[in-house]
């Protein structure tokens, strides 16, 4: 079988461009494994709290947008498929239609950011702020600053993730430019979307739990 | 690490048909409606409502990592190391779960005045109480606890003293020779607090009342004990630190052994 998708060069202390290939994607999700321990912490506190004042999350969490929450749900996937599109144009060294799956990516995250804009700016004009910035006084648990210190720190830290994907596609789509990038070198696409894909998985959960679960 | 994987990592690399993709955001956005009216359902409690939520994102994910994600093609370490990841965060939720789920409220232990410390009258008596009866039940506990090291006579010559330097007490020897004496309290402050730099300890372990039956037989074994010791003065700073017996007494914080035994096992109903 022709080894038509190697890089012609690679790192020498690698067996071959296809054994570099692999221990560099293999890098990338222990990074993912790392991620996903990291969302998971935040999880376990939520499912404790939630299980512990559930009359208290129900009525917090009506505060929380779902029309919004569900439009961000389809953007992150819509862009999860621009992105793997990226990936596997660049495969077929279709570098043109690559790129403008790489740049729908880059939009469709932008659209989410500015969803979560509005929402935040919503919730900082309710009050709804997380731990001692607490200030609404329509919701009637003393502890209801919980579900918020919870919303902000979960989706906050996922916002954070969302721009960082950003900025590397940003840099994708800059190298794929300037040529770097074809049927016979796309590990970097590759690698990203995989990060990428991490940040929709966290979305697919974050979204059911914060919006919609009663 | 992969010989035998060789290979297999190093054919060419996978390309997936579009298609597969078509079919898998279909699938997702499907799903998302879904989640979203199952959300105004009611499946009988909230656990099963979660349930159903927590299924219906499963599913997506696992979309998300087989297709797009390439797990399906992938066969090397990477569907391992997102598996165990997976268990282990599972193990988290469910040990903190089943954690919460056997929580009864707290009840408060009560924990009553631990068995009141000896009085003082009463070491007034154990002091005073020289009788044979005492004597000899101090001598069962000399041979339990001292002769090693002092000798089943007493002449300082037990087989584990042997090492010691200074010698374990012979108590035949003269009052002189005791490093507090031979007076009653000066025999009771040296097994209360053993003595320093030699192989002396403290036997607190041993209640008051053993303690003063041991001093008893102790003496019975000098043919000269004397009414007054080096150690004498202090017998009060003794009773009050170190048995927590007379007015200044310090409390002692731990409590009676079979006390706590009774609460451990209590907790258990």
């Amino acid at each position: 079988m022709s080894d038509s998708h190697a890089k012609t060069d690679f790192s020498p202390w690698y067996r071959s461009a296809a054994h570099e290939f692999e221990s560099q994607k293999f890098g990338m999700w222990l990074f993912l494994v790392q991620e996903v321990m990291l969302f998971g912490g935040l999880f376990v506190g939520f499912i404790v709290y939630n299980y512990l004042y559930p009359e208290m999350f129900r009525e917090a969490h009506h505060m929380l947008d779902k029309r919004m929450g569900a439009i961000n749900t389809v953007f992150l996937l819509i862009s999860s498929l621009t992105m793997v599109l990226g990936v596997a144009y660049t495969q077929r060294n279709e570098i043109k239609k690559a790129m403008v799956n790489l740049f729908l990516t880059f939009c469709l995250a932008g659209a989410f950011m500015v969803v979560k804009y509005f929402e935040y700016s919503h919730k900082f004009h309710d009050g709804l702020l997380p731990g001692k910035y607490f200030t609404n006084t329509e919701l009637h648990a003393p502890n209801s600053y919980l579900f918020f210190t919870l919303y902000f720190m979960m989706t906050g830290l996922h916002g954070i993730h969302v721009l960082g994907g950003m900025i590397c596609l940003l840099w994708l789509m800059l190298r794929m430019w300037r040529g770097d990038f074809s049927d016979k070198n796309f590990g970097a696409v590759e690698f990203v979307g995989l990060y990428w894909h991490l940040v929709d998985l966290i979305w697919i959960f974050l979204f059911p739990l914060l919006y919609l679960v009663v | 690490m992969a010989n035998t994987n060789h290979n297999k990592h190093e054919h060419s690399h996978h390309i997936v048909p579009l298609k597969h993709y078509w079919l898998t955001i279909f699938a997702l956005l499907i799903l998302t409606i879904v989640t979203v009216g199952a959300s105004y359902i009611n499946f009988g409690s909230s656990a099963y409502n979660w349930a159903v939520s927590m299924a219906i994102a499963c599913t997506k994910a696992s979309l998300v990592l087989m297709i797009f994600m390439g797990l399906k093609w992938d066969d090397n370490l990477n569907r391992i190391s997102i598996a165990c990841t997976v268990a282990a965060l599972a193990t988290f939720v469910w040990l903190a779960a089943s954690d919460l789920w056997v929580r009864t409220e707290e009840k408060p232990v009560a924990i009553k005045k631990a068995a009141a410390a000896v009085s003082m009258d009463e070491v007034k008596k154990f002091e005073a109480d020289a009788s044979a009866a005492r004597i000899a039940h101090g001598k069962e506990l000399f041979l339990q606890t001292c002769a090693t090291c002092h000798g089943a006579e007493g002449n300082g010559d037990g087989a584990a003293g042997a090492a010691l330097n200074p010698k374990p007490r012979n108590f035949h020897a003269a009052s002189a020779e005791w490093k507090n004496g031979t007076s009653k309290r000066s025999i009771y402050v040296t097994l209360a607090e053993g003595i320093k730099g030699s192989g002396m300890a403290s036997y607190t372990s041993l209640s008051i009342e053993d303690r003063w039956a041991l001093v008893h037989f102790i003496r019975s074994m000098n043919s000269n004990p004397q009414d007054s010791g080096k150690a004498d003065a202090h017998y009060a700073e003794v009773l009050e630190k170190v048995d927590g017996v007379g007015p200044n007494a310090v409390a002692k914080e731990s409590i009676p052994i079979d006390l706590a035994i009774d609460l451990m096992v209590g907790d258990k109903k």
